[in-house]
């Protein structure tokens, strides 16, 4: 299958420190990989260099055989959606509006939306599941909802590489897997790329295809979540001990109750 | 996008129509309606009919004291609401206004250096309080670019610096000149269109209707741009740029209308806030358009006010004062901030 | 492209304003008045008249008090905010409708409404180049005056007699103000340099500083009644200076003469230089040469202003500074003279 979106030796340092080390990661399209790392190893810096918020000293990012760093805004936008963690605007938007905006890149300068424009941002939260809620103030909808909405709109900006930072953080229980299900799905069903940085290696490994396991900016291993994710690697990475359980499922991640006792 | 509101949208959208006609009735020289009606129809059709003895009268005071000045409020108030609901998506809070990057202390001390030094060239003053305050704009944008990025932080913060320096060095000019031209500045700094004439009209509104243009047809990009940087980036918009485009537009509709009326507040704070609360909604495609026709009737209103409520004429800057600031803290306390959080 | 086409509209609103700049000359056609004659005015303006008039709106206190001093005062149909708070100008005139003021500008409705044949004010600063050109689109015809000494006083009073057909009152005015003047003039001149002491006329600000009379109508007084200004001498061009403590101590001058509208406003700054330890030791405090001097219109005694009232003011003025050459000067009389002439109607 061809790469969506294939990352090139990269590098991004903030003064004397390096933030991310010579990264390299391929992703195919209607496939998703999860960025696996603890806090500040580098995560949502590689997700803002592949969206060129920021310009790193070294590499390249190819998507969809274009150099993203040569590209206009607009024309990024129109290959790339970009899923922030859910927050509350300073301006209470209806949930259609936020959709909306997903529709900017294919907008002429001096452009409104239009009524396709319309029509593609509604498909697009009925895609999430939140039709009903298309004309509630954004800041009225409960985190979970809100997580699906930006979701909706990253969808109707029609990329073809989705990046999602942490789309699980404030969630509940139940809410967690219901954004993460709706991303693998929403992958499979558009031939979209997905690149999603998480927090719980379980999670990667329930809906991932391929895992990134970052330490210090730099790459630690890459490939299938089962290849990837193993007690020793979790181990060094995170600096705790693991235990891995095997259920019918698949293995999972466990810490060892020894680390606090 | 309207649903609805459509009936509400409409009304106050063509809201100015019926205040324009109103404005005309009123002033100190009492003019009954119908002769009103009439010599706006001879000026159409000479043929319409013989007015009153006084209609030659009548045709000065409406064509020449009311009607330029009609315009200029309509526009001015178009000018300041409009430019205040754009720089509040621009700086992503509501309680932003048109003068946060230093225009009206530009604009102030551009009047008070031509009011001091050069107080016979007519027009200068003008001419001095748009460039000064286009120059404070200037500063404030260059002042606040680091690497080639100006966040709103760094312009907030820059424009209460530019705001400080322009103000001392007003006030050095206020010390140093005489009585007169002191009150000269006083009264310059408190707002008013009492002796503006088609003259004034002239040199402001053509750059209003064009900035307005400007922003009303940017008014999705307003939408993205406040929410944020990054996501208006992500979302397709090259943020620099849109967003100098922006402050440029509206530095020069208000600069055009200060420079001609002084520093008239409270415009740009109250009613995009009574839009947005009206409407129920923060979206510029309906907050704009409707900021303009409510912003214009707001001003227009005010002078009216200023012009007829004495036989003299009071400042219609402290009139929107006086109305705007009580307004807006019974805004707050109705709505508890609700219309907008941070 | 698109960014191409916003910089293309931006510079043509720039156009587009300069051009509205450059309009700013447009003028609009006026009606011509029957049977007017061509006054040339205190600016150097010609103004077409047709004379005498009989409504005239008058917006400078001073103008008023000289037109009613010319017996005029039932002509003056609209007048100024600060007309209000003179007590030398006849009541039926401070009861005529306010227009507003020269510096937050004018009603131009009001003073349509009033009908008047003439608008009389001051120019060249505040709001008065706007309301001459607004005025003047609408037909009413204006008569600018200007005053930076003595003469320039005698020659208002001579054109405002021509304008309300007053010449002979006028004349009497004129002539009842110059004798005296010209008597304190030749006297003045005539005293030796060395007998000539430095003169400070000043209002005490609230923060301590000075506002020095320079080059000023009053400050100018100071001099023609034999006394040296010495903030004119220090500052020639500046009119009113502003001068701290030290430079006060520098300067040391024999007399100090305080100025304010009225005796609150004296006592106000006479308060200000006891409490000061460093006023003690100026040679005026001293030799207890600190006057008082009411100006203004506000307040019965307060002479010093424009207006006929200057003449009392310069006496009073000439007393202070040379009570050897001026002391036997009855400033009451002659006051009372003037006020009982043209004051009383």
């Amino acid at each position: 299958m061809e790469a969506i979106v294939s990352v090139e030796d990269l590098s991004f340092s903030y003064g004397n420190t390096f933030k991310l080390n010579s990264i390299s990661l391929n992703v195919e399209a209607g496939t998703v990989l999860t960025l696996l790392g603890p806090n500040g190893c580098g995560k949502t810096t590689l997700l803002k260099c592949i969206n060129a918020l920021l310009k790193p000293e070294r590499g390249k990012v190819i998507i969809n055989g274009k150099n993203a760093y040569e590209l206009k805004r607009w024309e990024l936008a129109r290959l790339v959606g970009y899923v922030p963690q859910a927050h509350v605007p300073p301006f209470p938007f209806s949930t259609l509006d936020l959709v909306l905006m997903g529709r900017t890149a294919h907008l002429d300068f001096f452009q409104q939306p239009s009524k396709l424009d319309r029509q593609i941002a509604e498909r697009a939260l009925s895609m999430v599941g939140l039709s009903h809620l298309s004309h509630r103030p954004y800041d009225q909808l409960s985190g979970g909802e809100r997580q699906l909405a930006l979701i909706a709109r990253a969808i109707a900006q029609e990329p073809r590489l989705l990046l999602l930072d942490e789309p699980t953080a404030h969630l509940d229980f139940k809410n967690q897997f219901l954004v993460l299900g709706m991303v693998r799905r929403i992958a499979r069903e558009n031939g979209i790329g997905v690149v999603m940085s998480l927090h719980d290696p379980n999670q990667a490994i329930m809906f991932s295809d391929s895992v990134a396991l970052m330490k210090n900016g730099s790459l630690f291993a890459v490939g299938p979540p089962h290849s990837v994710i193993t007690r020793e690697r979790i181990e060094a990475v995170y600096e705790i001990g693991v235990r891995v359980v095997n259920h019918t499922d698949g293995s999972f991640i466990m810490p060892s109750m020894e680390n606090f006792s | 996008m309207l649903g609805s509101k459509k009936g509400i949208f409409f009304l106050l959208l063509f809201l100015p129509l019926p205040v324009f006609l109103l404005s005309l009735t009123i002033g100190s020289y009492q003019i009954p309606f119908n002769e009103v009606l009439v010599t706006l129809f001879l000026s159409i059709d000479p043929n319409f009919g013989s007015g009153s003895p006084q209609t030659q009268i009548y045709k000065e005071v409406i064509f020449m004291i009311r009607l330029p000045r009609i315009i200029l409020a309509l526009f001015g108030g178009i000018a300041l609401s409009v430019s205040g609901a754009s720089l509040q998506s621009v700086f992503k809070n509501p309680l932003v206004d048109s003068y946060i990057l230093g225009l009206s202390a530009g604009a102030g001390l551009g009047a008070a250096i031509s009011i001091a030094f050069f107080p016979a060239i007519i027009g200068l003053t003008q001419l001095f309080a748009f460039s000064f305050s286009f120059m404070a704009f200037m500063l404030t944008y260059f002042v606040a670019r680091d690497r080639g990025q100006a966040s709103t932080v760094s312009l907030v913060l820059a424009g209460v610096i530019v705001t400080a320096l322009f103000s001392a060095a007003l006030s050095i000019i206020k010390f140093f000149t005489t009585p007169e031209k002191l009150s000269s500045v006083v009264y310059w700094l408190m707002g008013s269109m009492a002796v503006s004439g088609w003259t004034e009209v002239l040199q402001s509104v053509p750059l209003i209707l064009v900035t307005f243009l400007i922003i009303t047809l940017m008014r999705w990009r307003l939408n993205v741009l406040s929410m944020g940087d990054e996501e208006a980036k992500s979302l397709g918009i090259n943020v620099e740029r849109d967003r100098l485009i922006i402050l440029l537009t509206t530095t020069l509709m208000v600069s055009s209308f200060v420079s001609v009326a002084g520093i008239i507040g409270w415009v740009g704070l109250v009613i995009p806030h009574l839009v947005r609360m009206l409407m129920r909604t923060p979206d510029n495609r309906i907050v704009i358009p409707i900021s303009a026709s409510l912003g214009g009737v707001f001003l227009l209103l005010a002078d009216d006010v200023a012009r007829s409520l004495t036989s003299y004429e009071l400042p219609v800057g402290v009139i929107t004062t006086m109305i705007g600031a009580p307004f807006f803290l019974y805004l707050l306390k109705k709505r508890g901030g609700g219309s907008w959080r941070q | 492209m698109r960014l191409r086409f916003v910089i293309f509209v931006l510079a043509l609103t720039i156009l587009i304003v300069s051009v509205g700049f450059f309009l700013t000359t447009a003028n609009f056609p006026r009606s011509p008045q029957p049977s007017s004659i061509t006054i040339q005015d205190m600016s150097g303006r010609s103004v077409l008249l047709s004379v005498p008039v009989n409504k005239a709106v008058i917006l400078n206190s001073y103008w008023n008090e000289i037109t009613s001093a010319l017996g005029a005062s039932d002509k003056i149909v609209g007048i100024d905010k600060y007309t209000l708070s003179s007590i030398y100008i006849p009541k039926i005139v401070r009861e005529r409708p306010v227009v507003g003021d020269l510096f937050s500008g004018v009603n131009l409705e009001t003073i349509l409404s009033l009908k008047p044949d003439v608008v009389v004010m001051d120019f060249g600063y505040g709001k008065t180049a706007d309301i001459i050109k607004s005025l003047e689109s609408l037909g009413i015809p204006v008569i600018c005056m200007y005053s930076n000494n003595f003469n320039d006083q005698l020659n208002a009073i001579k054109l405002l007699g021509k304008i309300f057909g007053a010449e002979a009152r006028a004349e009497s005015l004129i002539n009842f103000l110059e004798i005296r003047h010209t008597v304190i003039l030749s006297t003045a001149s005539k005293i030796p340099e060395s007998e000539r002491p430095a003169v400070l006329l000043c209002r005490v600000e609230k923060d301590g500083l000075l506002t020095a009379y320079g080059n000023s109508t009053w400050g100018k007084i100071v001099e023609d009644v034999g006394g040296i200004n010495i903030a004119l001498r220090k500052f020639p061009s500046q009119s009113w200076p502003k001068i701290n403590l030290e430079t006060l101590l520098a300067w040391d001058p024999d007399i100090i003469i305080i100025v304010g509208y009225d005796g609150a406003a004296l006592q106000s700054q006479l308060d200000l230089v006891t409490k000061s330890s460093v006023w003690g030791n100026l040679k005026a405090v001293k030799n207890s040469c600190v006057y008082t001097v009411l100006i203004g219109s506000r307040t019965e005694g307060a002479y010093l202003d424009w207006g006929p009232r200057m003449l009392i003011g310069e006496m009073k003025l000439a007393k202070i500074i040379q009570p050897k050459y001026f002391g036997e000067i009855n400033i009451d009389a002659v006051s009372d003279l003037l006020i009982s002439t043209y004051y009383n109607q």
